[in-house]
């Protein structure tokens, strides 16, 4: 019982890990792309 | 099968003489009057059979597995599910019909990039929405935008029929004048949003950006009228601002030169006037002589 | 220690062991994966509709030369919206949707890792649209500048700007939950002995589809809002005038628009890669191949993006370099095509709406594969750029490529959603009109485009008069056959004869969902299955 309670968690955390991993990952090509752009203009 | 007859029917239709370049139910790109255009169409032309090849192929294998393997006719169904051997034949195969393709593809390519030893240079301005051409060793430029007669029909429930409009949407009040066998350069640009520059019988289309300069080139083998449009979405009237040029004989090309150097700007109401007379092609050169 | 246990913690689960919730909340409040992606497969089929009438504005008005209906600003917006709805509202959410119900189920997970997530990405969308649509109605107009809303144009629309770049953002942020969704779910919800490989394809499809959404709906996000501040805030990012570049803004457009053409369809890849095996009572030939096949179609997406613009004016170098990665897509593509081909090769065929749907993706599909590879080729490009070639082009791809996709999947997962199977009659009825009609209004498009016919234009020369007309009628033929549609699943929903848990013919279909009752329970897989 301990033990499939510490799986529950442990696949919740690795969940939560991906999705704000992602996240991350979205953002810097939302931001990388909108810096790069100034590079380049400016 | 419905598909495969269509391409067969496209590419015998390609191979029917030219010269009905306006017909109606038009079935293929025109082979044009420069030599790029007829190096483009031979490419098409190429990778289209290519394409129809490959297509008889394979749909002839789906057709007859789609005959043969019927569950209705009791077929058992087979075991296999992977060949190593066939899967590399179906990789290395069309890699090599590409690079077959992208051969001859890469020495036009490097033709139609080359720009120099041209012998006139003309620039380009796109507007909304309409073209101004600029001579720029000559000293003579106008714009040139639809012809009246066409805009006339054109307008939302107008009730004039375009059938009773000669070259409806694809006449101007002012041509793009250029000689026959020389190497025009086309400097393009525009005056506010993206245009593009196309005559299909030139075999190019390149586009106009505010702010920059692209170029492009052609020399027509043959004297004529040849007729494209703006190719790149500009707007309200982007299906309205045709280009148009004539290509005239060297001698006729001075006349016609001299004539508008003479006249500066009225070039203009001459050739509206002319348009709407007869379009006819050497009542240009007459009016100037 | 085994992971089979892991769903039977009675704390964890109590509370959902009850069917859904009554009225709306079960809709408005809806967490769970079946009712989302019936929401999304909803949605998706009323925007194909909405997105469809535009179409017939546009078909009505090219019937025959001269304007008839339209003024040519309408028209205009017209083609934007027809795009920008059929892409963002119809065809995503499609598979948005497929993928809510069928990744839980093919991988053995009780419900998507972010179910509260998964409803904020679907409620968005409604917003999005109707934010969109409104725009229709503002003074100057719907967005007309096309989907790829170029500068200097589109900065010329009127109170429609600011809304459809909003509408974009909301859409870009709602695909991006939906992506992240399905990577999380796949990545740590799998049932013990569910490798990597050993996925259906749909799955593996989806993944990689996933990684694409993540990677580029934000670079769209970023180009609209660079616009958005040219227009607004004085930044010149696309304007010669003060140091920044139009053709800029096509190269980031494209470094979006040319992976979300995959996305459009590596999951349609996906589909038929389940379809065509079942009824061929055969195993998919080379799985292994498939899954690196769309891997390599993924990579080469991210390289290609300058063959949509190579009338910009690019170096030599550029042109050589775009047409050959470009050409190189016809490699790993053919390799699925042979698969789908060697798949029915000495099978078992039975032609029902899902395969005869299949079949006739992979005819179309690869016509619209081979026009492709024919406007890779830069110098003949030069002709096809921006005519109806191109049309003719993207809409073969995309309606019998990723539409038909779209409606073998719901002809083939339909029966074990609803527990009903359908009228087959009338399916097949349905799948004859569309093909017919879909080739009636494509083909002469591309005869169009070669004899000079620009697009986006509302009027044209006489000499393209007989075509378009064909076109407009295939075009009013396919319209109309999709009410059928429609009715079908409408039929199929309130009742009919039962379906077995297998549906299709015992031992055919392989795969998690076909071991569920038909129709699932509410909660599956709430005790995750061994796979071995």
């Amino acid at each position: 019982m301990a033990a499939t309670a510490l799986n529950e968690a442990d696949r919740k955390r690795r969940v939560r890990r991906t999705a704000l991993l992602l996240t991350l990952v979205a953002l810097a090509f939302y931001f990388g792309f909108i810096v790069f752009s100034v590079m380049r203009a400016g | 099968m419905l598909k495969i007859l269509k391409y067969v029917a496209a590419a015998i239709a390609a191979c029917l003489p030219a010269g009905a370049a306006f017909a109606a139910w038009e079935l293929n790109m025109p082979v044009g009057v420069t030599e790029l255009s007829r190096e483009i169409h031979g490419l098409h032309m190429l990778v289209l059979w290519v394409c129809v090849l490959i297509a008889v192929v394979v749909f002839a294998v789906i057709i007859y597995s789609i005959v043969t393997f019927r569950h209705s006719k009791g077929a058992i169904p087979a075991t296999f599910d992977h060949s190593t051997k066939v899967e590399v034949i179906w990789t290395i195969i069309p890699i090599a019909i590409l690079v077959g393709m992208a051969i001859p593809a890469a020495e036009t390519l490097i033709k139609i990039e080359d720009m120099r030893d041209s012998e006139l240079t003309v620039k380009v301005t796109g507007y909304q929405w309409q073209w101004h051409y600029d001579y720029l060793d000559e000293g003579v430029s106008f714009f040139s935008r639809l012809a009246r007669d066409s805009d006339e029909a054109r307008q939302l429930g107008s009730g004039i029929d375009p059938e009773s409009i000669k070259n409806y949407l694809l006449e101007v009040d002012n041509r793009l004048v250029v000689p026959v066998d020389t190497k025009v350069r086309v400097l393009l640009t525009s005056g506010d949003v993206v245009h593009a520059w196309w005559v299909p019988e030139f075999g190019m289309k390149k586009d106009a950006y505010p702010g920059f300069v692209n170029e492009m080139w052609f020399r027509a083998n043959r004297p004529g009228i040849y007729r494209g449009q703006c190719a790149e979405l500009c707007g309200y009237d982007h299906a309205f601002m045709p280009v148009v040029v004539e290509v005239k004989t060297k001698e006729e090309y001075r006349a016609w030169l001299q004539a508008q150097q003479a006249n500066g700007a009225p070039a203009q109401v001459a050739a509206a006037s002319d348009s709407q007379a007869d379009n006819a092609a050497a009542s240009t050169v007459a009016r100037a002589e | 220690m085994s992971t089979v246990e892991t769903h039977a913690d009675p704390h964890h689960h109590a509370h959902d062991h009850h069917g859904p919730e009554k009225g709306w909340r079960r809709w408005v409040f809806a967490t769970n994966h079946k009712d989302i992606g019936t929401m999304y497969l909803l949605f998706s089929m009323t925007m194909f509709f909405v997105g469809g009438s535009m179409a017939m504005v546009i078909r009505a008005e090219l019937f025959q030369p001269g304007l008839q209906l339209v003024n040519p600003m309408f028209f205009n917006s017209m083609t934007t919206m027809h795009a920008l709805i059929m892409i963002f509202g119809a065809v995503m959410p499609a598979f948005v949707g497929l993928a809510n119900w069928m990744i839980p189920l093919q991988i053995g997970a009780p419900d998507m890792a972010l179910p509260r997530m998964n409803n904020f990405s679907f409620w968005i969308l409604p917003f999005a649209f109707t934010l969109l649509l409104s725009t229709l109605f503002v003074e100057g107009g719907a967005p007309a500048a096309g989907w790829t809303m170029y500068p200097p144009l589109s900065l010329q629309t009127g109170t429609a700007f600011p809304m459809m770049i909003f509408a974009i953002h909301l859409m870009g942020a709602s695909s991006i939950m939906g992506a992240i969704n399905v990577i999380v779910t796949i990545m740590n919800m799998r049932a013990p002995g569910m490798t990597l490989l050993k996925m259906p394809l749909f799955t593996w499809s989806w993944l990689i589809t996933a990684y694409l959404l993540i990677a580029v709906m934000p670079v769209l996000a970023g180009a609209v809002t660079m616009l958005l501040t040219d227009h607004f805030f004085g930044t010149t990012f696309f304007s010669a005038a003060g140091g920044g570049d139009p053709v800029m803004y096509q190269h980031i457009f494209w470094f979006f628009g040319h992976p979300e053409v995959y996305i459009m369809i590596l999951p349609a890849f996906g589909i038929v890669s389940e379809i065509i095996p079942t009824f061929s009572r055969k195993r998919l030939f080379g799985y292994d191949a498939m899954v690196y096949a769309i891997a390599s179609i993924a990579f080469l997406s991210f390289i290609v993006w300058a063959h949509h613009m190579f009338t910009v004016g690019m170096p030599l170098a550029g042109q050589m370099f775009f047409m050959l990665a470009t050409m190189l897509i016809a490699v790993p593509t053919g390799v699925k095509v042979f698969n789908w081909t060697a798949t029915m090769y000495k099978g078992s065929l039975t032609f029902e709406p899902p395969m005869l749907f299949a079949i006739s993706f992979l005819f179309l599909f690869s016509i619209g594969g081979f026009s492709g590879l024919m406007l890779a080729i830069v110098p003949a490009d030069f002709q096809y750029h921006d005519t109806y070639f191109v049309v003719a082009h993207f809409h073969y791809v995309l309606v019998p490529g990723a539409v038909f996709a779209i409606m073998g999947a719901v002809y083939f997962w339909l029966p074990k959603w609803t527990g009903h199977m359908y009228n087959m009659k009338l399916a097949k009825t349905h799948f004859w009109l569309s093909t017919i009609f879909v080739n009636v209004l494509f083909f002469p498009q591309h005869f169009l485009g070669l004899a000079g016919m620009p697009r986006r234009i509302p009027d044209y020369n006489t000499q393209f008069a007989d075509w378009n007309m064909v076109s407009s009628i295939g075009g009013f033929g396919f319209g109309l056959s999709q009410l059928l549609f429609v009715y079908i699943i409408w039929k199929t929903a309130r009742g009919g004869v039962k379906a077995t848990d297998k549906v299709w013919d015992d031992g055919m279909p392989h795969g998690l969902e076909w071991t569920l009752s038909s129709p699932p329970p509410y909660h599956s897989f709430e005790v995750a299955p061994e796979v071995k």
